[in-house]
Parts: structure tokens; sequence; C-alpha cells
């Protein structure tokens, strides 16, 4: 009689646990993401877990005694190879704060965009990345560390011509200017209009390689843009942009809905 | 919700895999005879 309460309680306990696995390997997996090692992980990770499971599903007893022995020396051999990343991740967690204020992004956007019209009247380009949850690490490590309160004359300084930093992209994260001066990956769209300059495949690049938002001023004609998703939507007015921006940033909606203008 | 299960499927499809196999692996070592069970289908849920 109690045998099926039994056997139901033990299957939501492993699925409980399975899930847990499942939700720390992904949260692993984006840490690791973009990383050197990252793809020497991910190639590992999968043949051990194909193996595993062949040799599970077709009782193959001498791969099952192999894998069995080989856990210890994988996770050793992580360890020394993700030393570094490591490092990072446990000083991210140590100082990651547990909610993000929507109240400091609203003030984040609101920055940008008054940077941003301080260089469109100077005539000046700009790219500036919001990151989300994907970090890019060949930008970071590209790139000058600043780790500054994010301002308007902050940016506008940046994106002068004449200073050091202006070339490449900035990046923030959260409420701060990460780095400056940051390389992006360039995307490959053959789609692209050939007027867009660096700036724009650099932008269209990195919304590629991950889910941030990035804005880019046309240095030429000072039109806006927004990459997104693989997108680039172009031309935004300020009001445009800071709509799209929040309903990214803030509201974490599909924005496709709002009003996108693909370049072609 | 659909954005949290879906967006980026193909890595949480071979995060879950991975996780299977983990599971499977410390499940048999830490219940002998596991897999074994698993295979000839007579799991008792203890």
């Amino acid at each position: 009689m109690n045998f099926p309460y039994t056997l139901i309680a033990s299957i939501a306990r492993d699925t409980i646990e399975i899930s847990i696995l499942t939700v720390g390997i992904y949260w692993l997996w984006k840490l690791f993401r973009g990383t050197r090692g990252a793809r020497v992980l991910a190639g590992f990770g999968f043949l051990l877990a194909l193996l595993s499971l062949i040799s599970f599903a077709l009782h193959l007893t001498v791969i099952g005694q192999l894998l069995r022995i080989s856990p210890l020396f994988l996770l050793i051999s992580l360890v020394i190879i993700f030393q570094p990343e490591l490092r990072r991740i446990f000083a991210e967690v140590g100082s990651r704060p547990l909610f993000s204020p929507h109240r400091q992004q609203a003030e984040v956007i609101e920055a940008v965009i008054n940077g941003l019209e301080q260089l469109q009247l100077a005539g000046h380009g700009a790219l500036i990345a919001f990151e989300r949850e994907i970090t890019y690490e060949p930008a970071r490590e590209t790139g000058t560390t600043l780790d500054a309160h994010v301002s308007d004359d902050l940016l506008a300084t940046i994106f002068f011509p004449k200073t050091p930093l202006h070339d490449g992209g900035v990046i923030i994260v959260q409420d701060r200017i990460a780095l400056a001066a940051g390389i992006f990956p360039l995307t490959q769209s053959e789609g692209l209009q050939r007027t867009l300059g660096l700036r724009h495949r650099a932008a269209l690049g990195m919304s590629e390689e991950t889910d941030a938002a990035i804005v880019v001023l046309s240095e030429e004609t000072g039109i806006i843009s927004l990459a997104y998703n693989g997108e680039l939507r172009r031309p935004l007015t300020t009001d445009e942009l800071r709509s799209q921006l929040i309903a990214i940033l803030l509201n974490g909606s599909d924005e496709k809905s709002l009003v996108p203008q693909l370049a072609s | 919700m659909k954005n949290l299960l879906f967006h980026n499927w193909q890595a949480k499809v071979v995060c879950f895999l991975i996780a299977l196999s983990i599971w499977i692996y410390l499940k048999n070592h830490d219940q002998p005879g596991f897999i074994d069970q698993l295979w000839t289908g007579t799991l008792t849920g203890h």
C-alpha cells in the first residue's frame, strides 16, 4: 500500500537532484563561457556524458570501470586549467550584490543617453555595450579596466577622438563602466550595408556572441543604432533608444515588438 | 518563463545530459547495483 508513495517520493527526490545538478552545470558553463579553457571543458564534459550514457545503455562494463576512476583526475586537472577563472569567479561571487536595483539601471540608461547626445553634438562616435548574463572575455583581456561610475561626461570624455581610450568599446556592467577600449568581435554577416563601418560590425558581432545590448553612435552620420540578439536596429531617436533599452535591460521583455528596424 | 526554458536551449540540453550522467554515476556509487536495477526495471524506490 505504501509502495507507490515511496516510489513517487523517490522520483521527486531524484528529479530535484537532477534539476539542481543541471542548473549548477549550466551556471558553471555560463561563467566559463568565452574563456580559453571553455572549449576544452565543453568537449571533455560532452564526451564524458556521452560515454557514460552509452556505457549505461549498452551495459559496457569495462568502459564503465574506466569512467568510474576518471572523475578524480578530471577534477584535479580542471582546477589547474581553470585556476585564473576560478579565482575570478570566487571574487565575483563575493562581491556581487543580491539584487540589482532597477532605479540604478534607469539612471545608467539616462546617463548613457545624455552622453550620446553630447557626442552627437560634437560629431564623435561611440560604442557602448550593456553586459547582461554572458560575458565576452576577450574584450576584458584587451580593454582597459575602469570600474567607474557611469556619467555622461565620462562617456563623452572616453570617446573624445584624441584620447587613448576612444578606440574600441565601453562595457557597462550593472551600474559601472567596467572597461573602455575593449575589442569586440566583428560580425561575419554579409547582409550588412557597405556604408556601415567597423563600429557597427563590432556591435553586431558582440550581439551575436553574447546577450548584451550594444549602442552605436555613428561618427559620420550621427545616427544611433542598437544591436541586440544579432540584429541591428537603426536609425533610432534617443526616445526610441531609451524605450528599447528599458525593455531589454529592465523588463527583460522580447523587444522585437518594439519597432524593430533592421539594417538591410 | 518560456524565455527561461528555451533561451539557449542547446546548452541547457547538454547540461541536462551531463547532469544526468553525473547523477547516474554518483547514484550507482552510493547504491551499488543501481544501474542494474534501473536496467532490469526492479527499482523499488528505497
